[in-house]
């Protein structure tokens, strides 16, 4: 090598050297989502193997499960089920594990609970008479992401579903109650009670029906009593002091008989029932 | 009858000098230790033991059957080119047409006794995890060993006219082409140049459609596939090697070995 050229190595090499860094602390963090092929581009490459190469990313996906523990591990979880549920829609056990894993509880709140009702919801339209997904599906959607007049409609029709437990209608009715909308609640409660030929359902439904009926009458005291403390910025002592204000001009008593009174918290309550058809006081409704 | 004879002791002859082959008995082992790793994967498969036994038993059959076939079938004819023992075979009364088939035949034999003997294997351990045996998977065998057959033909086609290299590369490039068949058609039918799309139709129907010999997919659901769909590409594939064995009879019977 002539050492003009030698000269020009050296030179290069030293630029290059120079100029050389590490990728920056960002780029080693990486990207919260793992590297996915698209379903049709893998689908494409792997054309006669595809089945095994889904497993493959089943086992990875399972694999994952078991050592998911923060919340970006069961955010790339949800990328592992999509790829695996978009590829196969048929996949009901990728529906199913990564919809129930892909929440994750930071402190003493639920993340990602909207992936797995994503996740879960495709199952169901994937899967309408699967009774599992559509429990699943409900509880994550009351429970984790507090959306109740969703999940209520999600166990209307998992209701309907063959060996569905009995207390999904009733369940139903509770939360389209808790969600803000009673009288709703009410017309599904006739309508499963007309619908059903299940005796024992149908007791059940007509006990919900009176507590879903006084609940109506509560909760009407209860935006009274909201309104009293926009006014005061505090509740009100008693009804009375509703009726004086003439933010409440209803009946003492339920339509069942009765007494309506105001709570330590500031809630209506009735002598009628044990409890109100609520679920959390401060939960948010949708 | 004397050409049969002597096609048959090619054929047999092939079959033991690919016993005798190394290769295959490494194939051997490699389907035994992954079939039998599956167990170990199995414990973590969470309610999918049958879908991931079915797939992974029938991918490594598959794989290790197309990849062996490509290997030999690519190899045989120029091998005997290229040691000079093709001589000792064209001095004899043997036409080079029942050399090709002959040796194809010893080709194929070997191919489908490892097929038969991983197909064994898999649902043995299948039987013996309890997992039932569907028709499904029946017929997914069936498809590979349609695969193996069409495949074997094709690279004695290529083989019969070059290297085992050229050979081995061009299958394998068919293999890949041949599952793509119908996305090839799909493409032809969007294409906005009618001749794009005329070209790819023709591709189409030129190129094997290994796509129509696939069940693999369907054993994962245990899906059904028609008696008439299955003859259909029975015929295809018996159809589609007679024309690659007359290609290579043509091709062979052309080529000069000095």
């Amino acid at each position: 090598m002539k050492k003009s050229a030698l000269a020009w190595l050296g030179a290069g090499l030293v630029l290059v050297g120079l100029s050389s860094r590490a990728p920056s602390p960002r780029a080693r963090a990486g990207d919260p989502h793992p590297l996915m092929l698209r379903p049709g581009v893998a689908r494409t490459i792997s054309k006669s193997q595809f089945p095994l190469l889904l497993d493959f990313y089943w086992l990875r996906t399972l694999n994952l499960i078991g050592e998911a523990e923060s919340a970006e591990k069961n955010r790339a979880l949800y990328d592992f089920g999509r790829f695996l549920t978009d590829s196969d829609p048929r996949f009901w056990h990728a529906y199913k594990y990564v919809g129930l894993n892909v929440p994750f509880l930071k402190g003493r709140t639920y993340v990602n609970g909207d992936l797995a009702s994503d996740l879960l919801r495709r199952g169901t339209v994937q899967f309408p008479s699967d009774l599992k997904l559509h429990l699943f599906l409900g509880f994550n959607l009351f429970y984790i992401e507090q959306k109740y007049v969703e999940a209520s409609e999600v166990f209307r029709h998992g209701a309907t579903l063959e060996a569905a437990p009995m207390w999904m209608a009733p369940l139903a009715t509770r939360l389209l109650s808790h969600g803000g909308k009673p009288e709703e609640a009410l017309a599904l409660a006739r309508e499963m009670y007309e619908e059903t030929t299940d005796e024992a359902l149908k007791k059940e439904l007509e006990q919900r029906m009176i507590d879903l009926q006084v609940e109506v009458d509560l909760q009407g005291v209860d935006a009274a009593i909201a309104a009293y403390r926009q006014r005061f910025g505090v509740p009100p002592f008693d009804l009375a002091a509703l009726q004086k204000e003439g933010l409440y001009t209803g009946p003492s008593t339920d339509s069942i008989g009765g007494t309506i009174s105001i709570g330590d918290g500031g809630k209506a309550m009735s002598s009628s029932l044990e409890r109100r058809l609520t679920l959390y006081g401060s939960g948010d409704s949708d | 009858m004397s050409a049969f004879n002597g096609m048959l002791a090619l054929a047999v002859n092939g079959f033991r000098e690919s016993r005798r082959n190394r290769v295959t008995v490494v194939v051997y082992l490699f389907a035994a230790i992954l079939i039998f790793a599956a167990t170990f994967a199995l414990e973590m498969t969470v309610g999918t033991f049958e879908r991931v036994m079915t797939d992974l038993g029938l991918g490594v059959i598959s794989i290790i059957t197309v990849v062996l076939t490509i290997f030999l079938g690519s190899g045989l004819i120029p091998r005997e080119i290229e040691r000079r023992t093709i001589f000792m075979i064209v001095s004899k009364p043997v036409a080079r047409s029942s050399f090709v088939v002959g040796r194809l035949l010893g080709n194929l034999l070997t191919s489908f006794f490892v097929l038969v003997i991983m197909a064994v294997l898999l649902i043995g351990q299948m039987v013996v995890e309890g997992t039932p045996i569907r028709e499904s998977l029946v017929v997914a065998l069936i498809g590979i060993a349609l695969e193996v057959l069409v495949l074997s033909c094709v690279s004695f086609a290529f083989a019969a006219g070059s290297s085992q290299f050229v050979s081995a590369v061009c299958c394998s490039g068919l293999y890949f082409l041949g599952h793509l068949s119908t996305d090839l058609y799909k493409f032809a039918d969007r294409a906005k140049s009618p001749v794009l799309g005329f070209l790819g139709k023709v591709a189409y129907y030129v190129l094997p459609n290994l796509d129509r010999l696939d069940f693999k997919g369907r054993a994962t659901y245990a899906d059904p596939t028609p008696w008439s769909e299955l003859g259909g590409s029975v015929v295809y594939a018996i159809g589609y090697s007679v024309v690659m064995i007359v290609i290579a009879t043509a091709v062979f019977e052309r080529r000069d070995f000095k």
